[in-house]
Parts: C-alpha cells; structure tokens; sequence
C-alpha cells in the first residue's frame, strides 16, 4: 500500500508485462478486502476504503473468523490493537486491529519493494457496547495481541475473553477508572493561572522532610 | 561552662556560637566551612533518570559539559551512596512510591534536584497519570526548569546547589521548605 | 572440696563437682538432599541498566532464567489522552516527548497522519529537509544505543565518544528549531521556519566526519572478542517468533526479514531514494549490533543524497495552503485576509476532516504508526501511537528463557527500548 497513493481503492501503479487478457493482478489488500467481506457474509457489517486504507467493520462473535481468513492470506504482522470510544453514540467502543501482509520477498531478506508482489495493509474495527463490553482475544493468533490487549483493557474496560493474562498494564495496580474513556476526567489538578495560583498551591500536598 | 544545661548540637555549631571552651565561632565556621567543601566537592549523584531530562543529564556527564570537573560523574545506582537525587523527568502515579522509597534510603545529609519542567510541575503533561511536580512527594532544593533543561542549564542548578551547600550549617540541609506550601508532611 | 570439719573424707554429693557435666542430647541427622526452589527476583524499575524505569521480574533457577516478566507502566504519561485536548498542532510539542531518542522521527509519524487527513501536500523543499533531519535523528539514536549499549556492558568509553557526535547533531537541531532534543520543527504542511543561514555547512561537516566515527567504533567493538563473547548467541530470537510477537525493525532485520517502512511504505519520497537495507541471519545482540551499524552508515548515504538535492528542490518551507500554514509574518502588516487567516489558526487551529489513518514511519527502534481518528474539529478525537519498543519488549520472555541472568542485560540493551514510548 502506497502511502503516497491517493485516489482510494486504486491497485498501486503495476507496469509489468502485458500478459493479454485478464492479466495478472498484483495482490492488493483492497481484493483482500473484498474477499473477506464475501467470505463473511452478514457478519461483515460494513467496509470501506478512504484515504487509500481498507477497514472492514466486523462483528466480534466473527472477529477469530476474520483474523483466520486474514491469517491464511498472507496478514501474518499485528501492527496494533487499540480501541476508539465514540460516546455518546452507539456501539461506544470500536476495537481496532490493524494487519500488514508482508510479501515473499521482505520475509527472504529481499528489502526492494516488488510490484507484483507489494506489502497489504488492512484495518479491522469490532463495534463494542458500552455495558459489558468483551471481545473474543487473538492471542491464539497472533502471540503480540496479548500487551496490547492488556492496554485497551487497562485504559478503556474492554475485557477480552480467553486472554492469558487480564491485568493492568500501564496503571497501577489498584488504579479504579479506565483513563481513555470520554467520561474520565484528564486533570487532577487544575491548570493555575495567576488568579486561582495561590489557591491551587494552598490546596498541593507538599513534602518537606 | 557557666550554662544551665549542655549546648544542643545546633547550638555548638551555629556560626558565631561559642564551643564549650568559651571561643568564639572560629573554629566552629571553620569545621562547617570545610565539612561544607567536601560535601561540595564529592556529591556523587544517584542515578535518577526517568526520561527525555535523563538523557540531558547523561549529556551533562559526557565530555563537553563535564560533570567529573565537580566530583559528579560517579552516578551510583544504589542510593545508599549517593548524596544528591537528581530527579530527571516525568514521575507518573505508579513510579510515586519507587521515589519516596529511593529517597528514604538515602543516607544523610541528602538534597535533591528537579530536573526538568515535568519535575518541577508537572510541565506540559497536566493530567491523570503524572504527579504534578516531584515536591509532592519529596522535598526539593533546586528546581531546574526546561524542556529539557540544557546540559549547560542543569550545570547551573547544581552549581547553584554547592553555593547552597557552602553556606549551610552543618545540620542546614534540613531546611528546604523556605516560601510556600502547606508543609504537609508525606509519607 | 573437703572442708577441715569433715575430717578430710569427700561424700559422694561434692564429688559430683569433679565430674565432667554429662554430654547434652544430640541427635544425629542424616545429611538430606539439596532442594532448589526457583527464586523470583525483581530488576528495576530503578536500576543502572534498565533503559529507564523498566521493572523485569525475573524466575531463576540458580543463574538461569526461567521466565521474565517485564513489568511496564512507571513512566505512563497519558499522552494519548493529552492529544484530545490540544489542537493538532500542538500535537508535535507532544508527540517528541513519547520516544524521546528519536524525537524528530516520531514528529514526523504524527505529522504525516495528520497532513493525510488534512489531504495537504508538502512542498519539495520541506519534504527533502525532513529526510535530512530523520536520518540524522536515526544517527543520533544509534549513537545513544551504542554508547549505552557499551556502557551496561562495561565499556564505559564508548559513550564519550558517541555523545561527542551526538553533541553536534543536537547543535544542529538547535539551529533548525530552537531545542537540542525537541525542536517541532516539522510541523503539518512542512516545517515550522525556513532552514538557518548555514545549515547546509553544518549538515555537511556532520557528514564528513560520521563514518569516520563509525570506523572508529567498529575498531573499538567488532571484532573485540571480550564484545563478541558477551554478544553472540546471546538473546537469539527466530523470524517467526519475532514476527508472532510483532517485533519490527532492527530486531526482525536481524533475523533475516527485510522488513523497512521506508521501502514498504514509502513517506516523504523514500522510493527515490538510493538505499539499502542492512540484514542479518543470526538474530542475537550481535546480529542486531552488526545491523544497526550498517544502518548508521546507509543514512549517512541517504542524507548526502538528500544534501545533494536540497539547492534544486522547489517549493518553500511549508504549504501555501493558509488554512493550515500560518501566513508569513510580514504579510500580517499589509493583509487583512492574512491576519484573519492568523487569528484562527493560533486561537482555534485548522480543521481536519472526518476520517482515520494509520501511518507509519521506519523509527530507529522498529515501525512507529500513529492512528488518528479526526471528527471534524480542531481537535482529534483518538490518537493512537503505535509504539516499536511496546511491542518489542514482548519479545524479551522469548528471548531470554533460559539464558543466563546476567545476559538479561544485554538482552535489554540490544532490543534498545525507550521507556516513554512504552510506556506513552
């Protein structure tokens, strides 16, 4: 996926041989894409390409489906895992995955990029509610999900069902709260101006021995 | 002696303050002068760096702005030989009781530096996850602000803490909450 | 004794006195078998060769180690929390401070996500002045690994001498953009000034004197046999292992994978660029040590390339586009559009579209991705950071089970983590 490539859903730029008829497309992630929303089916909630990135909005009773599909096609780099929280609106959560196809080449140590064969990149995003949120874990998958999703746990609640290890990660471990979501505050203290300085310094904990 | 009660320690030290054979602070400011001069010269800092101040800091060791000129180049990483905390960068909720623990098992005479806006505020990071200015946790003599500090900025602070040190009573590293604060004491 | 009275005869009783105490009771055991139990021992989170606040709590069976944890989060910032409420460009004070080695490359992550949100192009000039100052960033940060790497390993010299080219990498920062670490100069839609008179000398003088420098290094290190004994085979990790824990950069270069954003995912015209990428098969400390040199030296190539090109290159330092750009400032006295233009830009800050990108930038530890989701305002609504060191800290477990504890160490020091974007 070219980053400089800007009409969406465009195949990079592929000079090779003319071959005639239905000639030899390079694998792209916007086939892959296409494919994996057939191969869902309903489950497949939604797709789309902007920008140039393929994002395919994936129920999370089929996310292991998905990320198997993907998997089997190449996908086989977890970049990240993170979750958005769009309070107020319904599903609060998306968790979001993203995955890269790294081509025959790169895993031989061949860096130049082929353009038969370029890098695939994908976005997966699992609508989540608000109560109860949980998610299905892709530690089984890919070994990496296991911190990541430790952190979506830690900063927004999320549970994922099945990790080997649900405990905080970036907080302490007696920390109440999931800091990322909308509705946690982000200062404790207030910003001091010259007119509440004085009263914002009397109120500091201050240690002096 | 002609005195009701012996001399407290602080009263046989102070500057100017008669020792028990009835001389004047001579000798006394002398002792303290020259104790003053070696905690000066040899406050070997204890290794202290959180993050982005951390790497200043080890930019003030190295060769062009050279720390070993004072006696500091020698970071220990046990804190209980060290004399001086240098608090270099952002101390987040969770590392709070790391630091009170470093600083307690300090031996005395201790001081300690804020390195760094985040040290001494909580600089730009104004939220839930970082204490709002290392003072909330340990008492603080100098406080050097940056973003980071330059090496030549830290030199500043640390030099500006020996001339702190020079004039000091022997048991005057005591004393750092002149100005401010509630005083409430931490831990 | 017998008393005169007694008539000198000792009873029985008083001989008691002569008798040696009787023996006391001793049981005698049979000696019992050894019992190794596995002993948990905590490294850090203060501790001289952590890299920062890391705490690795480590099971061992004697010196070997069974398993080690690491234990992460004592330098968690909130950052990611920090971003939504500041407008975009404020975002680039911010985001520097997160991987605080490689400030300018994780400057420019940020930068390009949001500049693909916004749809803006970068004129020719900003974009060859951000390969310059990247490479030199990518130097700068393998200057710091390799000095820090030497001194937790014991050769405490090496960081003198790296810090002294590192010094004159920051005076080069601090003539572009005010700061030695963090100077935000890149900024969305170019750069935040014109280059400084100058510039272009210093640039070249740097040049001249890196692989010079670099030589001197691989003098002291490579083919030092107390560096390869403490280095090789030490921390090995597979390809497939490294790709199943996500690690990216020098890590999966060193086990052969030739995985580079900049040949991937090309930014800022890397695609025409001449450069090769260093890989290596063995995948230990070594390997990773072997490649970061190669690396140190293919962006000395690349930023002479990029020397080379910047007197031709069109374009000024930042877009035209006012609506992201502010204008310049002696138009403020002659323009009142400029002026308008001005005001919102520093009160409100430009509006990004609705959307979300991910882009990613080749870091000098790995692949660091930025996720923006944009709602329509000043302000973004999420950013994500996807960090290198994060996910390559996973990897140590794998790497060091088994393995003698006080090559835990070298283990930390070759992944070459920075806390604070772990930590975030």
């Amino acid at each position: 996926m070219s980053a400089s490539s800007s009409d969406a859903g465009a195949s990079p730029a592929w000079s090779g041989p003319e071959t005639g008829s239905a000639a030899l497309t390079p694998p792209s992630a916007s086939a892959d894409m296409a494919d994996l929303v057939a191969a869902l089916g309903d489950s497949a909630l939604g797709h789309a390409e902007r920008l140039g990135e393929p994002a395919v909005l994936v129920a999370a009773t089929h996310l292991l489906d998905a990320a198997g599909f993907l998997k089997a096609r190449g996908y086989t780099l977890l970049r990240s895992v993170t979750a958005v929280d769009y309070l107020p609106r319904q599903p609060r959560f998306h968790v979001v995955y993203h995955l890269l196809a790294l081509p025959a080449g790169m895993l031989a140590g061949r860096a130049e990029r082929d353009p038969a064969d370029p890098p695939r990149a994908i976005r997966l995003k699992v609508p989540v509610p608000g109560d109860a949120p949980l998610v299905p874990t892709l530690t089984a998958l890919y070994p990496t999900a296991e911190w990541h999703e430790r952190e979506v746990w830690d900063l927004f609640g999320i549970e994922f069902a099945g990790h080997p290890d649900p405990r905080r990660i970036l907080m302490p471990d007696d920390y109440e709260g999931h800091p990322l979501r909308k509705d946690h505050p982000l200062v404790y203290e207030e910003v001091a101006f010259t007119f509440n300085h004085d009263q914002i310094d009397a109120m500091k904990p201050r240690a002096t021995s | 002696m002609g005195l009701a009660r012996p001399l407290r320690p602080d009263e046989i030290l102070m500057p100017g303050g008669r020792d028990k054979d009835g001389e004047s602070g001579l000798v006394t400011t002398s002792l303290a002068k020259a104790v003053n001069w070696a905690r000066t010269n040899s406050m070997w800092p204890a290794l202290f760096g959180l993050a982005c101040c951390a790497i200043e800091m080890m930019h003030t060791q190295t060769a062009r702005v050279d720390m070993s000129r004072y006696g500091m180049e020698l970071m220990r990483a046990s804190p209980r030989q060290s004399d001086l905390i240098i608090v270099a960068g952002r101390l987040s909720r969770k590392m709070a009781p790391v630091i009170r623990r470093i600083y307690d098992q300090m031996p005395e005479p201790k001081w300690v530096i804020a390195m760094g806006d985040c040290a001494s505020c909580g600089g730009i990071f104004n939220n839930y996850a970082l204490v709002q200015g290392v003072d909330e946790v340990i008492p603080v003599d100098v406080y050097v602000a940056g973003c980071p500090p330059r090496p030549e900025a830290l030199m500043h602070g640390i030099l500006l803490l020996h001339e702190k040190v020079r004039g000091e009573t022997l048991d005057g590293w005591r004393d750092r909450t002149a100005g401010g604060g509630l005083g409430v004491r931490v831990g | 004794m017998t008393s005169p009275a007694d008539g000198g005869a000792a009873t029985v009783d008083e001989l008691a006195v002569l008798r040696p105490p009787p023996a006391p009771e001793r049981t005698v055991v049979a000696p019992q078998p050894m019992v190794n139990e596995p002993m948990v021992v905590n490294i850090g989170p203060h501790h001289p060769s952590t890299h920062g606040v890391l705490r690795v709590l480590v099971q061992l069976d004697g010196e070997r180690v069974l398993s080690a944890k690491p234990d992460i989060g004592y330098l968690h910032t909130g950052i990611e929390k920090t971003f939504e409420s500041k407008m975009y460009v404020k975002g680039t004070t911010l985001a520097p401070r997160m991987s605080y080695l490689s400030p300018i490359n994780n400057n420019l992550a940020y930068v390009l996500t949001v500049e693909k949100l916004l749809g803006v192009e970068v004129p020719e000039r900003a974009r060859v002045v951000r390969v310059i100052l990247a490479e030199l960033d990518r130097l700068a940060s393998h200057l710091v690994f390799l000095g820090i790497y030497s001194l937790d390993l014991g050769a405490s010299t090496m960081m003198l001498y790296t810090f002294r080219e590192r010094e004159a990498i920051l005076d080069l920062m601090e003539m572009t953009g005010g700061a030695r670490m963090f100077p935000s100069y890149i900024r969305p839609g170019g750069l935040a000034y014109d280059l400084p008179p100058g510039f272009e000398a210093a640039v070249a003088d740097i040049l001249d004197r890196m692989p010079g420098a670099i030589d001197q290094y691989e003098t002291l290190l490579t083919g030092n046999p107390f560096w390869r004994e403490r280095t090789r085979g030490v921390a090995a990790i597979s390809a497939e292992d490294a790709l199943a824990w996500g690690a990216t950069g020098t890590i999966l270069r060193a086990t052969g994978v030739a995985y580079d954003v900049r040949k991937a995912e090309p930014y800022a015209d890397y695609e025409t660029y001449d450069f090769d990428v260093p890989t290596h098969t063995d995948g230990d400390a070594y390997a990773r040590y072997l490649v970061r040199i190669g690396e140190m030296r293919q962006s000395v190539g690349i930023a002479h390339q990029a020397l080379d090109r910047l007197p031709g290159a069109s374009g000024g330092h930042i877009t035209a586009d006012r609506k992201v750009a502010p204008p310049p400032k002696h138009e403020l006295a002659t323009s009142m559009e400029s002026v308008i233009h001005h005001f919102k830009l520093w009160t409100e800050g430009f509006v990004v579209p609705a959307g979300e990108a991910y882009v990613a930038v080749e870091a000098p530890r790995g692949e660091l991705g930025f996720y923006i989701v944009a709602d329509g305002t000043a302000k973004p609504w999420r950013v994500h950071m996807r960090s290198p060191s994060f996910v390559n800290l996973q990897a140590l477990e794998t790497m060091i089970r088994g393995a003698l504890v006080a090559d835990l160490v070298t283990a930390v020091a070759s992944l070459d983590p920075v806390l604070g974007e772990v930590d975030r």
